[in-house]
């Protein structure tokens, strides 16, 4: 990880046109070439309506807003509000990066990179629509963050030519929602789908019952194509659900999955009919299951798993169990049985028919989660009703598909002196034609309270891990599991991926307010190697000829090639200059190789001490 | 025929009190919030049962009564 600016100003950090057209980036908004990342003069961004050139990301969430926290907690609120300061068009995973704040809003994991379980659906924390004729909408996320407030900026119809700098937002609305009755009460929250008519929303906190606080209440909306100053709220919300679009289904219209909270058995299927804005329950699933395959069933209760628990499905992927059509499509949903246990609910999605199964009896080879995960964290309260999390997702690696299940925390420290179980997530590799069983495969323990996860690349092998301390990268190894490859200390609330797949992140910055810029990609050396061919020498007054491997590895410790330069600190060592035992320079430019170690003669002059030290440039 | 009825649910300390109506035309229930304008809330041509199996409508007040049992 490379830190490229260190924060400067109270402005959106990074921001990214989805439109694939434009070329410029803009980093605390000014433009820079999307793909050199160089400077660009006279390109600052718009980022208000209204043409204002330095639009304050967090006006709302200021400490000032939140003097009754005071101290610490007053100054945890500004620098968690920054988050969505990383505007990226990929996946993007941010986290308020609170403490102890218990029952509050600022306790709440935030969702919003799991909602959309259509692997093809917009994902970043901006996102692009198109209609039929190429007319396109972007939407920033620009505060999103489970308070009364939801901020969304918006541009409509952007031209390939004509940058975002040149084009300022024509919409910027907050939600603002309460139990006074007296404004939208309800939010647009995120956009996850359209028509040549409609964007359809993810939207929180309810219209028919309403809340202060996401409890959650989370259901859907739609807005005309052209604006979404104005939402259509589908009045369907239920009280301690979340919503998660599955996808588009076969007559047109997006489908919802709605899971309770408060047990891990509660689940509605429904579809939205955009055009008359109301919705078809399409299947209800309320009762505990009956013991099957390995699994106890039953509802559990809340000894070492926790009440109130957000159980959040998988994406969708091709239904791979045998006999099933080529469009059907299969989903993960986290499920505890009796005994503790994850036996995740196979969801099968007849997809001609637009028909739901739930698959309730999985079996489970090997090592039960309960060996090794724990989390038997409560509830704590409605203005907090994210705080508790459990996620699994698939990935496939040489032809067998791995899913992972794990716990999150909204709370950044909830469970940071707790057992390792408590930070223990588990993978199970799934049958090659039977999705209901399940294979035991490995554990990774992280050691600090599990914040956010996101993927790193595409094929979903490369898995970033926030805590309050450290970004964690782990790198898919189909014998060990998630393998720890890379610590990037400090504290990051927002990890996510331009277009280009080069990898931003946010760290909490020395001035407490601002974020400090973090960009890799994998082309990006996070580590050099510099090995002796011996481990000493005996010089005993005759050029010693010997050398030295290079090499330089990437954030998922694999072999680069990059230019490196080596430089000797001491007289004990120089350089070979030709290659024949000839003693040279104290310097030496190499370039290294992706498959192994490239050598570098050196000749040992002299008796004495000496380091080689290596430099990148970026 | 149109069933007139209420559902009270508290959240966070507070009473709402939602007035809905249901119809049923054709074997589809409308299930549609009268306190709004008359916002149809719910279109729903079969019954879901809470193992995942769907049913036809017996009457208007099955529709009521399941709507009311829903969270």
């Amino acid at each position: 990880m490379s830190k490229i600016k260190s924060s400067a100003h109270r402005v959106c950090s990074v921001f990214e046109s989805p439109n694939p057209s434009h070329s410029v980036m803009y980093i605390e908004g000014e433009g820079h070439d999307k793909t050199t990342l160089a400077p660009l003069f006279n390109a600052t961004m718009k980022f208000g309506k209204g043409h204002q050139g330095d639009e304050n990301t967090n006006t709302a969430y200021s400490g000032t807003s939140y003097a009754n926290y005071g101290g610490t907690q007053e100054k945890e609120m500004s620098i968690s509000k920054y988050g969505y300061a990383l505007a990226l068009s990929k996946e993007t995973a941010v986290h308020q990066m609170v403490a102890g704040a218990g029952n509050n809003i600022c306790s709440s994991w935030l969702p919003q990179h799991v909602q959309i379980m259509d692997p093809n659906g917009p994902k970043g924390t901006v996102k692009r629509f198109t209609k039929s004729d190429g007319t396109d909408r972007i939407f920033w996320l620009k505060s999103n963050y489970p308070y009364s407030r939801y901020y969304v900026t918006g541009w409509f119809n952007t031209q390939n030519n004509v940058e975002l700098h040149q084009d300022a937002p024509d919409v910027s609305v907050q939600g603002y929602g309460g139990t006074t009755g007296n404004s939208d009460i309800d939010m647009p929250m995120i956009p996850v789908w359209n028509n040549d008519d409609y964007v359809v929303w993810i939207t929180a906190q309810g219209k028919v019952y309403q809340s202060y606080g996401d409890r959650p209440m989370h259901g859907w909306g739609r807005s005309t194509f052209n604006g979404h100053e104005s939402v259509d709220y589908n009045q369907t919300q239920r009280d301690h659900y979340t919503v998660q679009f599955i996808g588009e289904g076969t007559d047109g219209n997006p489908v919802f999955l709605q899971v309770a909270k408060d047990n891990d058995y509660t689940q509605y299927i429904m579809r939205y009919n955009v055009s008359s804005n109301n919705a078809t329950q399409l299947h209800l699933f309320n009762a505990a299951p009956s013991a099957a395959g390995t699994s106890y069933g039953g509802a559990r209760g809340a000894v070492t798993i926790g009440s109130g628990l957000n159980c959040w499905a998988s994406n969708t992927f091709a239904d791979f169990t045998s006999g099933a059509d080529a469009a059907d499509k299969g989903f993960y949903q986290p499920y505890f049985d009796t005994n503790y246990d994850y036996h995740p609910f196979y969801w099968q999605w007849d997809y001609s028919a637009n028909t739901f199964a739930r698959n309730e009896d999985i079996t489970i080879s090997g090592n039960k989660s309960s060996t090794h995960m724990a989390f038997p964290y409560a509830d704590v309260g409605n203005n907090a009703g994210l705080i508790n999390n459990c996620w699994n997702e698939t990935h496939v690696s040489g032809g067998t598909r791995y899913l992972t299940v794990m716990f999150l925390s909204g709370d950044r420290t909830r469970q940071d002196g707790s057992a390792d179980s408590h930070r223990t997530f588990v993978t199970y590799s799934c049958g090659a034609s039977d999705p209901k069983t399940l294979t035991h495969h490995s554990t990774t323990t992280i050691p600090q309270t599990i914040c956010q996860a996101i993927f790193l690349n595409d094929a979903k092998t490369i898995l970033g891990i926030t805590t309050a301390q450290a970004l964690y990268v782990h790198t898919w190894d189909n014998t060990n599991g998630w393998e720890l490859t890379n610590t990037l200390q400090g504290t990051f609330p927002a990890v996510g991926r331009d277009s280009t797949d080069r990898i931003w992140a946010l760290e909490q910055g020395t001035s407490g307010y601002y974020a400090d810029i973090h960009v890799l990609s994998l082309d990006v050396p996070t580590k050099v190697t510099v090995t002796p061919a011996s481990s000493s020498y005996n010089y005993t007054g005759s050029t010693i000829n010997t050398s030295v491997g290079v090499s330089a590895y990437n954030v998922s410790n694999e072999r680069i090639a990059t230019t490196v330069k080596l430089t000797i600190d001491g007289t004990s060592m120089q350089f070979d200059s030709d290659g024949n035992g000839n003693t040279g320079t104290d310097s030496a430019t190499i370039t290294t190789l992706t498959n192994a170690d490239i050598t570098k003669n050196v000749n040992i002059v002299s008796a004495g001490l000496s380091d080689i030290i290596a430099n990148i440039t970026l | 025929m149109t069933t007139a009825f209420s559902i009270t649910k508290t959240i966070e300390d507070s009473d709402f009190t939602v007035n809905y109506s249901a119809t049923l035309n054709d074997g589809t229930a409308t299930i549609t919030i009268t306190d709004s304008g008359g916002d149809i809330v719910l279109l729903q041509p079969w019954k879901c049962n809470g193992d995942g199996t769907r049913a036809d409508w017996s009457n208007e007040a099955e529709v009521v009564t399941w709507f009311k049992e829903q969270d």
